[in-house]
């Protein structure tokens, strides 16, 4: 199973096609406590849903992992999936363990 | 189908569409000619001229602007054109963000389009959905496909946009794929922008 450190470093590589569109004074920080959406935060949904399709892409491809991130059971939370980086690759964790 | 004037807003949680007026003329028209617009078709010339495209807009379109629902701030624009009840399809269309800073973190986008298809699929029992994007504009057709739509086949060169000649993407949602998929993908999404961040560490 996908460990921690290598789902941040997909996270990261999707993150980095995002700032490649984006301008030098506009960047993402790659880092767990970077904000992605919500209150506060600074993509948009267009760019959210860039990140999780290519996060998913990534998954399935080179991991073999096929997962929905944006699917009923993000509904059901009570705190964003989306919120930061960390709570993005906590997400994924959680749902490659089956919880 | 129900009368498409009698349809004059439609209510999300982050998002209000309602009718394109030609008072909007001034910001939609800033809109088309920003940056951020340069893949989309070129429109009017002048503030007089967008009101006048705006007033002659057909009977069988549905013309909206995105306003923020907190404050009723303008924020962008979206349509739904060539509503065809005969063949139960439509064409939402010029698509717009045309204030992204005031949208940061909030799930305007992808409820304005979550609001649409609700109406061309639920209220007014469509089959189909379709519409071309410009092949250069890969963050949209990323967005249209996670969000539901298939890819249907390609119209070679088919735009001159942005100096560059592009081919069109054409792109399709059928009713039973947005039940499925497109409505539950976008209903996560705009639920995440309502709940609050997890503590700091």
């Amino acid at each position: 199973m996908i460990d921690a450190p290598s789902l941040e470093a997909v996270i990261y590589r999707a993150l980095a096609a995002l700032n490649a569109e984006r301008p030098a004074s506009d960047q993402l920080a790659l880092a767990p406590a970077t904000r992605l959406f919500g209150p506060g935060a600074r993509l948009d949904s267009l760019g959210l849903v860039s990140l999780i399709s290519d996060v998913e892409t990534t998954l399935v491809t080179e991991h073999g992992m096929d997962v929905s991130l944006a699917d009923d059971r993000a509904l059901a939370r009570a705190e964003s999936p989306y919120a930061t980086v960390a709570t993005l690759r906590d997400y994924v964790l959680e749902l490659a363990r089956g919880a | 189908m129900i009368d498409l004037a009698q349809i004059s807003a439609l209510e999300g949680r982050h998002v209000r569409l309602r009718r394109l007026r030609p008072e909007d003329a001034e910001a939609t028209l800033r809109w088309r000619r920003s940056e951020r617009a340069a893949l989309l078709n070129r429109g009017a010339e002048t503030v007089e001229a967008q009101a006048r495209w705006i007033a002659s807009r057909p009977p069988d379109e549905l013309n909206f602007v995105i306003e923020l629902a907190a404050g009723g701030v303008p924020v962008g624009m979206l349509s739904l054109v060539g509503i065809d009840p005969a063949n139960g399809r439509a064409e939402p269309a010029r698509f717009l963000i045309g204030e992204p800073a005031r949208v940061e973190g909030v799930p305007a986008a992808v409820e304005a389009m979550l609001l649409l298809y609700e109406l061309a699929f639920e209220r007014l029992g469509l089959r189909r959905v379709y519409g071309t994007v410009a092949s250069d504009n890969t963050l949209m057709i990323k967005w249209q496909k996670y969000l539901g739509m298939r890819e249907e086949g390609r119209l070679r060169a088919h735009y001159q946009l942005d100096g560059r000649t592009q081919d069109a993407v054409c792109l399709g949602l059928l009713a039973e794929e947005w039940r499925a998929v497109a409505r539950p993908r976008m209903r996560a999404l705009v639920h995440a922008g309502s709940l609050p961040r997890p503590p700091e560490p």
